[in-house]
């Protein structure tokens, strides 16, 4: 057998490193490109959502500077001496006072509240000297707790009263120049002895209020 | 010019795999550096850049967020400014009732009385009951609710009433002559809707066919009762 020379010897160790060299950098270099890759696609989508909060900022700050303007606005609304039906602003207390966004709240409440309503309905009709046989409706409270906000909503309800014909011709136009919005739906007017009965059948209305949320989007 | 090869055929090998190694080692380097350096500058851009970057406008936007949800004013003002959005349409929906008693005055023959009156503002239909000194006094009711017509502003005219149609009448001959109530009828119709829209201006031209109490100006003694007539 002949005998290996260190020629032959360094020859053989010159295959391994190309091997070895060969193998590490094959394995570095495809370790870099799919760690590049993880890292390309944690870019992209870094940028997805440096974009997404851009555009968030963006809006926030024309919500911010319409915020101001509302707030300006609502100032101005809110301070005139008289209100737009001629109260005193300084007065809530009185039939016709209040500032103009109480006014605003009185012709559509924000809220559901029945029994004001029929308490209010009372004093009108009262007020215009007719005999109220009666009124009625259902209190709808307990099944609008799902109503959506700012979805205008009506509220039902019949009245049948009498009076003379002066009264309830006054009483229709009361009901029309009331700040309330009184839709009549039905209108049933009967001649008796001495008087007139009517009957109507009506809704009012209420709007629930709006409640500003900043929602949340998942970016993906 | 004659060259020897003076190099051994193993020498020539062996320099020939040297050549070979030092050219796969660099490659090999090259390659790899290149790859490292292109990870370790997108790593640090995405995690050290990107992310520092990412994190303040996350905090600006935290920030900008607690400025607005922190005015304490902007739901009621919101809810106002939504209420003064959805008035006009209520209001411009709703229809002006006070216009059939100004109508009936002038609709009704002064011969005729109403005992009752009803009226559906959803479907615009209406019908009145009542009585009258006789028949063609009754006909001439329901002829000029066909023949009135509206007009808007002076606009062209439309008719006011339709499908009038006298649903019901009686007559009774037998106190004629003292001029009371022979008559009763019941009138069913439907009307335009615009007759009492509250957002226009409504002019109701009725036909020249009867006295109306708009002409005696007598809106008082519309109403009576069935009962009432004897």
């Amino acid at each position: 057998m002949k005998p290996t020379s260190i020629k032959d010897t360094k020859m053989k160790i010159f295959s391994n490193q190309i091997v070895l060299a060969s193998g590490l950098g094959i394995f570095f270099t495809l370790f870099f490109i799919f760690s590049t890759k993880i890292l390309i696609s944690k870019y992209n989508y870094q940028n997805n959502v440096i974009g997404v909060q851009k555009l968030a900022l963006v809006n926030l700050n024309n919500d911010i500077s319409a915020s101001k303007t509302l707030d300006s606005s609502y100032s101005k609304f809110v301070s005139p001496t008289n209100n737009i039906i001629g109260g005193l602003t300084a007065n809530p207390n009185s039939v016709n006072g209040g500032d103009n966004a109480k006014i605003i709240l009185d012709a559509l409440p924000s809220t559901y509240d029945f029994p004001e309503f029929i308490t209010t309905l009372q004093n009108l009709l009262v007020s215009q000297g007719v005999s109220i046989t009666s009124i009625s409706g259902t209190d709808q409270s307990a099944t609008l707790t799902n109503s959506p906000n700012g979805v205008i909503s009506q509220i039902p309800f019949q009245v049948t009263v009498s009076g003379s014909y002066s009264q309830i011709e006054n009483l229709i136009n009361a009901f029309q120049r009331s700040i309330r919005p009184i839709d009549i739906l039905k209108f049933d007017l009967t001649s008796n002895q001495n008087n007139l009965s009517l009957t109507i059948s009506a809704q009012t209305y209420y709007q629930p209020g709006v409640q500003f949320t900043i929602s949340k989007r998942l970016v993906n | 010019m004659i060259q020897f090869n003076l190099i051994p055929s193993i020498k020539k090998e062996y320099l020939n795999l040297l050549r070979i190694r030092n050219l796969v080692v660099f490659i090999s380097i090259t390659v790899t550096s290149i790859s490292f350096i292109i990870f370790v500058i997108l790593f640090t851009y995405v995690t050290f850049f990107q992310s520092n970057n990412l994190n303040n406008i996350d905090k600006i936007v935290q920030s900008k967020s607690v400025t607005l949800t922190g005015n304490s004013n902007l739901n009621k003002i919101l809810t106002i400014q939504n209420q003064l959005k959805s008035l006009p349409q209520v209001e411009s929906n709703l229809p002006e009732v006070s216009q059939l008693f100004t109508y009936l005055n002038q609709l009704t023959p002064v011969t005729a009385t109403i005992s009752n009156i009803t009226a559906d503002f959803s479907q615009n239909i209406m019908t009145i009951k009542g009585n009258a000194d006789s028949l063609a006094t009754v006909n001439q009711f329901v002829d000029t609710l066909k023949f009135t017509n509206y007009s808007i502003s002076g606009s062209s005219d439309r008719p006011a009433f339709s499908n009038v149609v006298l649903t019901s009448f009686s007559y009774n001959s037998s106190s004629s002559s003292t001029q009371q109530s022979n008559a009763t009828y019941e009138i069913d119709f439907s009307f335009d809707s615009n007759i009492f829209a509250n957002s226009s201006n409504v002019t109701l031209k009725v036909p020249n066919l009867i006295t109306t109490r708009s002409i005696l100006d007598q809106p008082l003694n519309i109403f009576k009762n069935n009962n009432a007539t004897n």
